[in-house]
C-alpha cells in the first residue's frame, strides 16, 4: 500500500462540480495505492482536454503533451525504460479523433502500457462540440442537425486492432472502476480502458441517469470473436467490465535483441567495428 | 594526378546500384580515393538510373561534370550521357544498338546479348559485370588483382556467385584490346585505412557514438537509410529503432524516450518534418532534448522524391508555432556529418532543446572516402540529475522548470526517488503546473530564451569555417552539401570560401568577421530563393553581390562555380 496522501499534490482539480473526472481521479489514486506502486516509478502521459489534466493532480511523473499524442509519448517512455509503469491518459476526442491512428497502432503493438480514456462523448475543454463517440443524432454546437456519422465503438476497435486487455468502466461505479484500473495496470501488454464519464456541463444527453439505467456488469469473454460480439451491444443496455484479456508477448518481449533496458545501457561505446566494416 | 570518372546507366532493376558499388570498392581497394553519386527516379522498375564513380590518387570532395568511361546498358543512357564524355572518352554499349556518336569519343560495342542470354533473369545484371570487365581492361588493371578483389567482395554470397561473376567479368575483359587511355595501376597510396561511406551512415555512426539509444521514424527518402542502418546495429549496440505509424508519432515517441532519460532522435525529409512541427514546438516548451535529422529533397509537396535540394533552411529555422529555442546545424561532408552529430546530442542535452541537423540527398547518399573518425568524445548530459538530494515534501513535485541564472533547469527522469516531476507543453510554473498569469508567462518565456545566450557563446568559434585564399577580395558563401563542390572549384579560383555550419542561432558577428574585407560576395545555394542569403540580409551588414542558385533537383558541378565566379564582373 502507498498512502493516498503520498499521491496528493499542491494543485487541486478544477473540473466542474459533479464531473465524472473526479471519480476517475479518485479511482486511479485508489488503484495505485492498493497496487503499492511507487510514485517515482509511474509515468503518466496525457494529451489535451479536461481529462488530460488529471496527471497534474496525482503525484507521479507526468508528461502532459499535445492533443492526441499521449500514446506515442507513452511508447517512448516504455521503450526507454521498461521498468516503469506507464499510463497514458486522455479524452475521447484526444484518443479517437486527433490520435486515432496512434490508437490503432498502439493496440497492435501490444506494448505494456495502460491507456485510460475518459469517454464523455463530447469535447469538454473546447466547450461542447461533437466527438467521435457522440451518439448518432446527438445535437452539439457543431452539429445543429445532429451528428450524422456513426459513433466509433472504442471497445470493438481496440479488440479488432489487437489490444490484449480491453475493458469499459463507468465513472458512476467507482468500486468497479478501481478493480478495472488495477487489472488494466497489472495486465502485461496493451490495455485499453474506456471509461464512461458523464460531462455535466456539455453533454445533457449521456447523463448519470442515462448511464445508470443502462450499464450492467459482464465477465471477460473467452474468445476475441465473442468479445467483439459483446462489444457490439450499445443502446438500452451497455455492458461494462473486461471484455477480453489474453497474455501475449509484449512489444519489448518480441524484440529478440533486447537484453538491457535502454536506460541501463553501457555507455562505453566503441565504434571500431562499425568503421572497420566501411574499409 | 591520375583520375578516372566511370558512369553506368540503365533501367532500375539492371543492377546499376550494385555494379556501381562493386566498381567503387574495386577502385578503393586498388588504393584510390573515390567519390560516388547515384541518380535515380522514384520508382522500382524501369526509369533511368545512373551510378557515377570518380576515382583519383588525390582526395576528392565532389563529383564532376565530365566522364571518361560510360557503360550504357540501354539506349537512353547513351542519348542522355554521351555528351558528358570528355574528348577521348570511351563508351561501352550493346552492339545491337547503332548510336550516333561524336567523332572524338571511342566506341566499344560488345555483343552483350549473346554473352548474357544464358543468365536468364540475371541477364541485365550480368551485362553490367561484363561492362566492369571491359572497363578494367581499358584501365589497364591486371586481371588477377581484380579476381582477388571480386572474390573478397562476393565472399558472403558463395562460390557459385563468385564463379559466375568472374566468368562474366573475364568475358568483358577479353573483348577489349589493351589500351593506353588510362593508366590505373594498383596504387601505392597509404590510405588503405580510409573508410568509404555516405553522409547518412556518418550521421548514424555519430548518433551511436554519442550514446543515442533510441530512434523513432517513418521511412522517407533520403533519410530512410539512417533508420535502416540504426536498425541493423540494434543488437550490437543495445538500441531500439521504432518504426512509427507516422511522423507525428515518431517525434512524440522520441520525445517520450528522451523524457525518460535516453538520448533519442528522429530522421525524416521535408514532408515528414512538416508533420513533426507541432511536437517540435512541444520540445521547445517542455525543454525536452531531441535531435531531428532533416534530409532535404526538392519540394514543394512530394516534389522530386529522389533528387537533391537545399530548400528547407528557412523552414528548419522557423518551423513550429510560437517562439521557442532551437539549434540548426548543417554539416558539409561525411566527416562533419559525424562530428556535428556528436555535437548535436551534447547541445540538445546541455540546453534542453531541439537540435535540427540539416542534410540532403546529395550528401546523404553519396559515397566519400575519408580518414576514419576520431572516436574520442565526451558525452555531456548537461543538468541531468540522477539523485535529487532534495527532500520532496508531501504534495511537492521536483521543480523541473526552476528559474536559474543560466535558464537551464536541472532535470530528473522517472524512476528517481524524490524526483517526481511534470513536463508539459502548456505554459507552466516551476513545478510544471499550468499557469496563465501575465507575469508568470513572461518570466518562463524569458527563462527559456536565456539559454540562447549560452548557446551563442558556446557556438561562437565553430559556427563558420573558412577555406582558400585569405587575401582575396572574392568570397563565396554557402552551407551544407555544396561544400565539397566549392572546395573542388577553389583549386582553380583565387577565392575565399566561407561555410556557415551553425545556422540558428545565426552567427552574425562571426560570419562578418570571417568574411572580412571583400569586393565580391558570391552566394551559392541549391535552392530558388537564396535562403541563406535571406538570413544574411536579415541579420548582418554583408551585401551579397552575386547569386548562383540552382533548383533543378541536381547538385552543382565544380565547373558551375568556377565559370560563375570567372564571368562575374
Ligand atoms: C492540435 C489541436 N487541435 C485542437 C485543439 C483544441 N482542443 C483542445 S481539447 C479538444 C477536445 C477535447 O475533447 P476530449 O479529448 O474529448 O477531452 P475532454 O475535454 O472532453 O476531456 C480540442 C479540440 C488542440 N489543443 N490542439
Ligand atoms: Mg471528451
Amino acid at each position: 500500500m502507498v498512502k493516498l496522501e503520498e499521491l496528493e499534490t499542491k494543485g487541486k482539480p478544477n473540473w466542474c462540480p459533479g464531473c465524472g473526472n473526479y471519480s476517475i481521479w479518485n479511482s486511479l489514486k485508489q488503484a495505485i495505492s492498493e497496487l503499492g506502486l511507487k510514485p517515482e516509478n509511474i509515468v503518466m502521459t496525457s494529451g489535451i482536454g479536461c481529462s488530460s489534466k488529471l496527471p497534474h493532480w496525482i503525484k507521479v511523473n507526468c508528461f502532459n503533451g499535445l492533443h492526441g499524442r499521449p500514446l506515442p509519448l507513452a511508447m517512448g517512455v516504455k521503450l526507454a525504460n521498461n521498468d516503469l509503469t506507464v499510463i497514458a491518459d486522455g479524452g475521447d476526442g484526444d484518443g479517437y479523433a486527433e490520435g486515432g491512428n496512434h490508437f490503432i497502432h498502439f493496440c497492435r503493438s501490444n506494448a505494456d502500457i495502460t491507456y485510460l480514456v475518459h469517454d464523455n462523448q463530447i469535447y469538454g475543454l473546447t466547450k461542447g462540440q461533437a466527438s467521435p463517440t457522440s451518439d448518432e443524432g446527438f445535437m452539439t454546437k457543431t452539429t445543429p442537425f445532429g451528428v450524422i456519422e456513426r459513433a466509433i465503438n472504442p471497445v470493438l476497435l481496440a479488440i479488432a486492432s489487437g489490444a490484449t486487455f480491453v475493458a469499459r468502466g463507468y465513472a458512476g461505479d467507482q468500486k468497479h472502476l478501481v478493480q478495472l484500473m488495477k487489472a488494466a495496470i497489472l495486465h502485461k501488454g496493451a490495455a485499453v480502458l474506456d471509461i464512461l464519464q458523464p460531462c455535466v456541463t456539455f453533454n445533457k444527453k449521456n447523463t448519470y441517469e442515462w448511464y445508470q439505467k443502462r450499464v450492467y456488469k459482464i465477465k471477460p469473454l473467452k474468445t476475441r470473436i465473442s468479445a467483439m460480439k459483446k462489444a457490439e451491444e450499445w443502446g438500452d443496455k451497455i455492458p461494462i467490465g473486461v471484455f477480453y484479456q489474453s497474455r501475449e508477448k509484449t512489444y519489448t518481449e518480441r524484440m529478440p535483441h533486447m537484453k538491457t533496458a535502454l536506460i541501463k545501457s553501457d555507455y562505453k561505446i566503441n565504434i571500431s567495428k562499425l568503421l572497420k566494416e566501411l574499409k | 594526378m591520375v583520375e578516372v570518372v566511370w558512369k553506368i546507366g540503365g533501367e532500375a532493376g539492371y543492377g546499376i546500384l550494385s555494379s556501381g558499388d562493386t566498381f567503387s570498392h574495386l577502385m578503393k581497394d586498388l588504393g584510390y580515393y573515390v567519390f560516388s553519386i547515384t541518380e535515380y527516379p522514384s520508382l522500382i522498375r524501369g526509369g533511368h538510373n545512373t551510378y557515377t564513380v570518380r576515382a583519383s590518387d588525390k582526395p576528392l570532395t565532389s563529383h564532376t561534370h565530365e566522364i571518361d568511361i560510360l557503360m550504357a546498358l540501354d539506349e537512353l543512357t547513351i542519348e542522355k550521357h554521351k555528351n558528358e564524355l570528355r574528348k577521348g572518352g570511351v563508351i561501352i554499349y550493346n552492339g545491337v544498338l547503332k548510336p550516333k556518336l561524336r567523332r572524338d569519343i571511342i566506341p566499344v560495342a560488345l555483343p552483350l546479348d549473346s554473352l548474357s542470354n544464358k543468365y536468364g533473369v540475371l541477364k541485365k545484371v550480368m551485362q553490367a559485370t561484363i561492362g566492369i570487365g571491359a572497363s578494367a581492361r581499358l584501365l589497364s588493371i591486371k586481371k588477377e588483382i581484380l579476381h582477388e578483389l571480386l572474390k573478397q567482395r562476393f565472399k558472403k554470397k558463395g562460390k557459385k556467385v563468385i564463379a559466375k561473376n568472374i566468368e562474366a567479368f573475364d568475358n568483358g575483359y577479353s573483348l577489349v584490346k589493351d589500351s593506353n587511355f588510362f593508366k590505373i595501376k594498383a596504387s601505392k597510396l597509404n590510405e588503405k585505412d580510409c573508410i568509404m561511406l555516405d553522409g547518412n551512415t556518418a550521421i548514424t555512426i555519430g548518433a551511436i557514438r554519442a550514446g543515442c539509444k533510441f530512434m523513432s521514424s517513418y521511412p522517407m527518402t533520403p533519410a530512410t537509410s539512417i533508420m535502416q542502418y540504426f536498425s541493423s546495429k540494434q543488437a550490437e549496440h543495445n538500441l531500439i529503432m521504432h518504426q512509427a505509424e507516422d511522423e507525428i508519432s515518431s517525434i512524440n515517441t522520441a520525445l517520450g524516450a528522451s523524457y525518460a532519460g535516453v538520448r533519442s532522435m528522429a530522421a525524416t525529409s521535408g514532408g515528414g518534418f512538416a508533420l513533426m512541427n507541432e511536437a517540435l514546438s512541444l520540445a521547445g516548451c517542455s525543454e525536452t532534448p531531441i535531435v531531428i535529422i532533416l534530409g532535404q529533397r526538392p519540394g514543394p509537396a512530394t516534389g522530386l522524391p529522389t533528387r537533391t535540394e537545399q530548400g528547407d533552411l528557412l523552414y528548419a529555422v522557423h518551423a513550429g508555432h510560437g517562439e521557442f529555442q532551437r539549434i540548426v546545424l548543417a554539416p558539409g561532408d561525411a566527416s562533419e556529418c559525424y562530428s556535428m552529430t556528436l555535437d548535436a546530442f551534447n547541445l540538445a542535452d546541455k540546453y534542453q532543446l531541439p537540435v535540427i541537423i540539416l542534410t540532403d540527398k546529395y550528401q546523404g547518399v553519396s559515397y566519400q572516402m575519408i580518414k576514419p573518425f576520431n572516436q574520442s568524445y565526451k558525452i555531456n548530459r548537461g543538468e541531468l540529475v540522477k539523485k535529487t538530494g532534495k527532500d520532496l515534501k508531501l504534495k511537492e513535485k521536483y521543480p523541473r522548470y526552476k528559474f536559474t541564472s543560466s535558464g537551464v533547469s536541472p532535470r530528473t527522469i522517472p524512476g528517481i526517488i524524490k524526483g517526481v516531476q511534470c513536463s508539459i507543453g502548456d505554459e507552466h510554473d516551476e513545478e510544471g503546473y499550468i499557469v496563465e498569469g501575465a507575469v508568470e508567462r513572461k518570466k518562463m518565456m524569458d527563462k527559456r530564451e536565456k539559454k540562447m545566450a549560452l548557446v551563442r557563446k558556446e557556438l561562437s568559434n565553430k559556427s563558420v569555417s573558412v577555406y582558400g585564399s585569405k587575401e582575396s577580395g572574392s568570397v563565396i558563401i554557402s552551407w551544407g552539401s555544396t561544400k565539397g563542390i566549392i572546395l573542388e572549384a577553389l583549386r582553380e579560383l583565387n577565392c575565399r570560401f566561407v561555410q556557415v555550419k551553425y545556422l540558428n542561432p545565426f552567427p552574425v558577428k562571426e560570419l562578418e568577421k570571417k568574411v572580412g574585407n571583400y569586393k565580391k560576395l558570391f552566394l551559392v545555394e541549391n535552392n530558388m530563393k537564396g535562403q541563406l542569403g535571406a538570413l544574411i540580409k536579415q541579420n548582418t551588414n554583408l551585401k551579397i553581390t552575386h547569386e548562383l542558385l540552382k533548383y533543378d533537383g541536381r547538385q552543382f558541378n565544380p565547373v558551375d562555380i568556377i565559370s560563375f565566379v570567372r564571368r562575374s564582373k
